[in-house]
């Protein structure tokens, strides 16, 4: 068991000194994601509608929808995602020309709701979280891939070399030497949530299976992934015939299906969310009305109802069966998109506390090379100012991403780049500024860098306030429970980074101010 | 660590990595497969397998970071992705066409 531990120790880190970084990033752009859908509403204020407002609503779908079916045509594929709580906008997804385009509209009146462009939660930070944003022969995916896989082995071997499980998981002591305490607080924000860590990145692999096993997933097809995709979905894929046809109407095929589902389930909660149009206005379109995003249930997508496009008639009735079912229950686990503010609260404070263990995990190396008296070479300034750069520095570089997202005006434009893509630019160049800053301030740079993410969330919260009027009186007063959440998280995260920032200037670490300084202080540690 | 030199390290890594990765493909092929031929359907019995090869990955990882035989993992690793592959693709259907 000794040489167990010993070889697994070694694992534990030369992964976590190699992966933290970009694992670290996974994480925070992950825990942001749990509440995409509100950034979605702050970033762009024309999606800014309250849930009570949609809800009432009685949408005739066939009236709202008509204007954008006419310009849109006979795509092979078009989604129409129904309003809900945490999006209370009628949206439309499209590829359009290999790029997925979205596009709003009022449930109530039909009108499209434009305004400022913004990638936002949905667009920038979501995939950011499982790809980088880097879809050049999809090595983001694999990227994202090995690094779960990176995050099973540390968490195995992080477990195996523990003596003292159970008793690590109430020690914190801070008043000990601040490499203790750090250590203490990597094992205790680990242990905490070590069922919530485990799951993610192993859900997170099970969602793209298809893209990690493309061979293996295809074999029993001879070869054919479309027909795995159309037998795992109970969809097929529909050719156009070239001729126009009257459509049939949409809400009575709406109500077909909830009337189906809710005769096989008379709880009720089962109720139609996504809408394919395949060929829409081709005689041979087909409409598949779907329940992906359960209410009170964890499994996505698993009933789906396709009809005839031309005659409404029901052409095909899909229900998942039981290994796609388990699936789907495991994928939903880590998608989160049923209905339960508790869980998605305690997610994000989850995936906050995963971001303390990568963090704490980063300084507990950095501080332990220090004191083994091999002093502060180049190799270590390297790694602190990565570490810093990778933790505070991807933090404050959000907070500019905000910023930037309302002070940009809605024609913003420069160098070719449109105004979504300036945002990007502006996270991407500060997120540089703040390695640069690392590298030249090393210890010094964590309480810096913890005042700008004050100032930058303090700055988001009143710009909304100065630029868009819904302080968060004003916007709880008009039921925009999201936006008024978000400006308080803001306003938290400042006082909280102002605090840190405060604790970290007065006690710079000695270990790792510079080297003499270190080796001087040095004490013999007992090995851990 | 089982070995301080660096080439070997590289070494043991590729091996873990690829290896690993293609024991995992062969697996996940093989029990679909497998699973496909005993009467699951092809899509159920090629995601279940799917699942599972993940924590099978892990496994592999943990004892190839372990083992002190450079040999011996590399032979059982790759050995036993071969393995997997060929009877995975003795048993499927031959390729459809166009």
């Amino acid at each position: 068991m000794e040489a167990f531990r010993r070889s697994m120790s070694g694992l534990h880190t030369w992964a976590g000194v190699v992966c933290s970084a970009l694992l670290f990033a996974m994480f925070w752009m992950g825990t942001l994601s749990v509440f995409d859908r509100e950034i979605d509403q702050w970033m762009k204020p024309q999606l800014r509608l309250s849930p009570d407002v949609a809800a009432d609503a009685p949408a005739s779908l066939d009236r709202t929808l008509q204007p954008l079916l006419a310009e849109l045509g006979d795509r092979s594929a078009l989604y129409i995602y129904l309003p809900k709580e945490r999006e209370p906008t009628l949206r439309v997804g499209y590829d359009d020309a290999e790029t997925w385009t979205v596009r709003h509209l009022d449930p109530a009146t039909g009108a499209e709701l434009t305004g400022p462009d913004s990638l936002a939660g949905t667009g920038f930070i979501f995939p950011f979280h499982f790809s980088f944003h880097i879809s050049w022969v999809g090595l983001g995916y694999w990227i994202a891939g090995f690094l779960a896989m990176a995050m099973l082995a540390l968490l195995a071997s992080g477990i195996i070399i523990h003596r003292k499980i159970f008793a690590e998981f109430f020690t914190f002591r801070p008043d000990r030497k601040a490499r203790r305490a750090t250590l203490d607080l990597h094992n205790m924000t680990s242990l905490v949530a070590l069922p919530f860590h485990v799951m993610l990145p192993l859900t997170g692999l099970f969602i793209f299976f298809s893209i990690y096993l493309p061979w293996s997933i295809a074999l029993p097809f001879g070869g054919d992934t479309e027909a795995f995709f159309d037998e795992m979905y109970g969809t097929k894929t529909v050719e156009a015939a070239g001729e126009t046809a009257p459509m049939a109407s949409l809400d009575t095929m709406l109500a077909i299906a909830e009337a189906r589902w809710r005769a096989r389930d008379p709880d009720g909660t089962v109720r139609p969310d996504v809408i394919e149009l395949h060929r829409w206005g081709d005689a041979n379109a087909r409409v598949s009305v779907q329940q992906v995003f359960p209410a009170r249930a964890i499994a996505m997508r698993r009933q789906t109802i396709t009809f005839d496009g031309v005659t409404g008639a029901i052409l095909s009735e899909y229900t998942a069966p039981p290994v796609r079912t388990a699936h789907a229950w495991l994928a939903g686990l880590h998608f989160i998109q049923f209905d339960h503010w508790v869980l998605r609260w305690l997610y994000f404070f989850g995936g906050l506390t995963g971001c303390a263990m990568i963090a704490t995990g980063l300084l507990f190396w950095l501080r332990s090379r220090v004191s083994r008296r091999r002093g502060a070479d180049a190799r270590f300034w390297a790694m602190q100012a990565t570490t810093v750069a990778s933790v505070t520095g991807i933090i404050l570089a959000t907070g500019a991403f905000l910023v930037a997202n309302r002070l940009l005006p809605e024609d913003a434009s420069f160098l070719g780049e449109d105004r979504a893509a300036l945002e990007v630019w502006v996270f991407a160049m500060t997120w540089v500024a703040a390695l640069q800053h690392a590298v030249l301030r090393q210890a010094a740079a964590w309480g810096e860098q913890c005042w700008v993410i004050a100032g930058f969330a303090l700055a988001a919260a009143c710009l909304n306030a100065a630029t868009t009027g819904d302080h968060p009186l004003a916007a709880g007063a008009a039921g925009l429970w999201s936006v008024a959440s978000l400006d308080l998280a803001l306003l938290a995260t400042a006082v909280v980074a102002g605090l840190a920032a405060r604790r970290m200037g007065g006690s710079t670490s000695r270990h790792t101010r510079s080297p003499t300084v270190a080796v001087a202080n040095t004490n013999p540690e007992p090995a851990e | 660590m089982a070995t301080t030199r660096p080439l070997l390290l590289a070494l043991r890594i590729v091996i873990v990595i690829v290896g690993g990765y293609a024991l995992m493909a062969g697996f996940a092929g093989l029990g679909g497969m497998g699973l496909a031929r005993i009467g699951m359907a092809g899509s159920e019995a090629v995601l279940l397998a799917a699942m599972l090869s993940f924590p099978l990955y892990l496994g592999v990882i943990l004892w190839g970071f372990h083992e002190r035989s450079l040999r011996r993992i590399a032979l059982t690793i790759f050995g036993s992705a071969a393995v997997s592959v060929a009877f995975a693709l003795a048993l499927a259907p031959p390729a459809a066409t166009g």
